[in-house]
């Protein structure tokens, strides 16, 4: 089973069978929620997400309609069509999250504020990891996601732009004004090659 | 054949790892690398930014129940 294709496994967990589930799930999982990490920059956030995800895989498992041909998302060098069907509704979560105000209990206020803010902080390494995380943290959403998914997660440019339902030419000025950003915001780092 | 300009394009969006150039325009950019100094520079650029970038890679892989 571990061998199996996405489609095969999603064909058998729409009969309803478990553990094919748990290896799709075990299979993607590190990428989903580096990902949702990278877009929502916070862990606790990101494996809430991831778990959604998973959750409307396993609902839409009955109904999966495998790739119709090798030619539509299914290229070579391209992943199935489930993955990119994952991850486009992984980073619409995110998004959705990213834009819906976040209610915030009062006796919770303090922990949360520290979660959220340790999601870019996790992943710094030094100052200048730090600096980095800042200005990836102010880039607009999609920007992020489109350099989470491009830059970060190596995912093709076909796959990434299925994944925000955009264009390839949509998506290639979503990481140029993404990187341009993070250039303006870091320039004085980057005639050091980032060195430091 | 693929311009400079296009190759601009191309680093200025994917930066400067062929891997992650678009499969279908990666040995058009990669031969215009090999024989053009101007391609280089404007690689060696967009290194730095892929540089910085890297700065805050990689993320602790996520728990995975047995």
């Amino acid at each position: 089973m571990q061998d199996e294709l996405d489609d095969a496994l999603m064909a058998r967990a729409g009969r309803g069978d478990k553990s094919a589930f748990a290896v799709l799930v075990r299979r993607h999982l590190a990428r989903a929620t580096a990902i949702a990490q990278r877009i929502l920059g916070n862990r606790s956030d990101a494996e809430e997400v991831v778990q959604e995800a998973f959750l409307r895989c396993w609902q839409k498992a009955p109904d999966w309609q495998p790739a119709e041909s090798p030619g539509s998302a299914a290229k070579a060098g391209e992943r199935a069509q489930f993955a990119t069907w994952l991850y486009r509704v992984l980073t619409n979560l995110c998004l959705d999250r990213r834009r819906r105000p976040q209610p915030v209990e009062l006796e919770a206020a303090g922990e949360i504020a520290d979660t959220r803010d340790d999601g870019f902080a996790q992943t710094e390494r030094g100052e200048v990891g730090k600096r980095v995380a800042e200005a990836m943290a102010r880039l607009p959403d999609r920007q992020r996601a489109a350099l989470a998914l491009c830059y970060y997660e190596d995912l093709g440019n076909i796959e990434a732009a299925a994944a925000l339902d955009i264009s390839i030419g949509a998506l290639e000025s979503l990481l140029v004004r993404g990187r341009r950003a993070l250039r303006d915001s870091l320039g004085d780092l980057a005639i050091d090659g980032g060195a430091g | 054949m693929m311009g400079l300009d296009r190759f601009r394009e191309l680093l200025d969006a994917y930066g400067a790892e062929p891997r992650r150039w678009p499969a279908n325009e990666r040995a058009m950019a990669e031969a215009l690398f090999a024989q053009n100094p101007r391609a280089r520079d404007l690689r060696a650029k967009a290194a730095t930014i892929d540089a910085l970038l890297d700065r805050t890679a990689p993320l602790a892989p996520p728990i995975i129940d047995a």
